[in-house]
């Protein structure tokens, strides 16, 4: 019963520590914050196992921690509030070529942060060609260019016959 | 305000709850911050205030202890007691004392151990200027404990709170 009651209560420390530290560190992680992380991972295992390094322990844990999980995502699909509370809600920090100062200082983001995905991703070098960037809620940043919101879809060619 | 009005939003945003959830952040860190700054006074063991003397006016002994420790961790207990007439000197632990603790070891080695009504007796051999014997030990479970060590004539309380 201990193992169970200990891996709820990790879950739960876990989830604290991801939320409490925000998006910025789920989806722009440095390699010394993913070092972090690890190491987070390691202190956290101590906890888990104590001095039971038995082989039942290790599947005791890991079915809590999975049925956790499933349970986790279940209800989540049943409750939208829930759902939010567990993954959080994107926001918009850039709209219309405008960067949304307050947001951005916010969600401890910078301008430079968004034009690093603005260009891994679309090769854009000026945040006036951004339409909207988004802080998802899995903490990456998703952009919409701003000819794709403004011009409309066209259809494709067909191939030139003959 | 008409739907057709409303400027395209390519996601559905909940703004007064982003701000609920960046507020509790916030107050996460302070939280996080106090945690560290109680583990640094010793509050959560191994530090100035952990730190802890038991002993009375007009009684020989003396134990150093941490009154706050960490389930599983390991703990020292600095028990000190002058020479009497006697060349043995019997330390009386209670109950919840051998309850609590996984004996690690204890130095110098007791000349005998029984079992009293009272809890567990270590006869230690009394030297020439009395006993300093140490003891680690590690809390098997966590909760308050009221440990007490003594001797046959009376015993000093040892109030000690294990965290999980």
């Amino acid at each position: 019963m201990d193992s169970v009651i200990q891996a709820a209560i990790v879950y739960l420390l876990l989830w604290i520590v991801i939320r409490l530290t925000g998006r910025r560190a789920l989806g722009q992680l440095s390699t010394f914050e993913f070092v972090l992380f690890l190491i987070i991972g390691g202190t956290v295992q101590r906890a888990l196992l104590g001095q039971d390094y038995s082989l039942t322990n290790a599947v005791i844990v890991i079915a809590t921690l999975v049925g956790l999980d499933v349970l986790v995502s279940l209800i989540e699909r049943r409750s939208e509030l829930f759902s939010k509370i567990v993954r959080g809600v994107p926001t918009i920090l850039v709209e219309n070529g405008r960067p949304l100062e307050s947001r951005l200082a916010r969600a401890r983001l910078s301008e430079a942060d968004v034009m690093a995905a603005a260009r891994l991703r679309h090769g854009i070098d000026r945040i006036e060609d951004i339409k909207f960037a988004i802080l998802e809620a899995n903490g990456q940043i998703s952009v919409i260019p701003r000819e794709r919101t403004q011009q409309p879809m066209r259809a494709a060619r067909p191939f030139a016959s003959g | 305000m008409r739907e057709a009005d409303r400027p395209f939003r390519p996601v559905y945003e909940d703004m007064h709850f982003q701000e609920i959830s960046w507020t509790l952040q916030r107050t996460g860190w302070v939280a996080a911050a106090l945690i560290v700054l109680f583990a640094l006074t010793g509050v959560f063991a191994h530090g100035v205030a952990s730190k802890a003397v038991a002993r009375q006016d007009g009684f020989p002994l003396t134990v150093s202890y941490e009154r706050f420790q960490r389930m599983t961790a390991l703990y020292r207990f600095d028990i000190s007691m002058p020479r009497g007439a006697d060349d043995e000197i019997r330390l009386v632990f209670n109950k919840t004392f051998w309850g609590l603790y996984e004996i690690d070891s204890i130095q110098p080695q007791p000349v005998r151990s029984s079992a009293s009504e009272g809890g567990f007796v270590l006869t230690f051999d009394a030297g020439d200027r009395g006993l300093d014997a140490v003891i680690w030990a590690r809390p098997r479970s966590f909760g308050y404990a009221p440990l007490e060590i003594g001797t046959p004539r009376g015993a000093l309380t040892l109030p000690v709170l294990v965290y999980p």
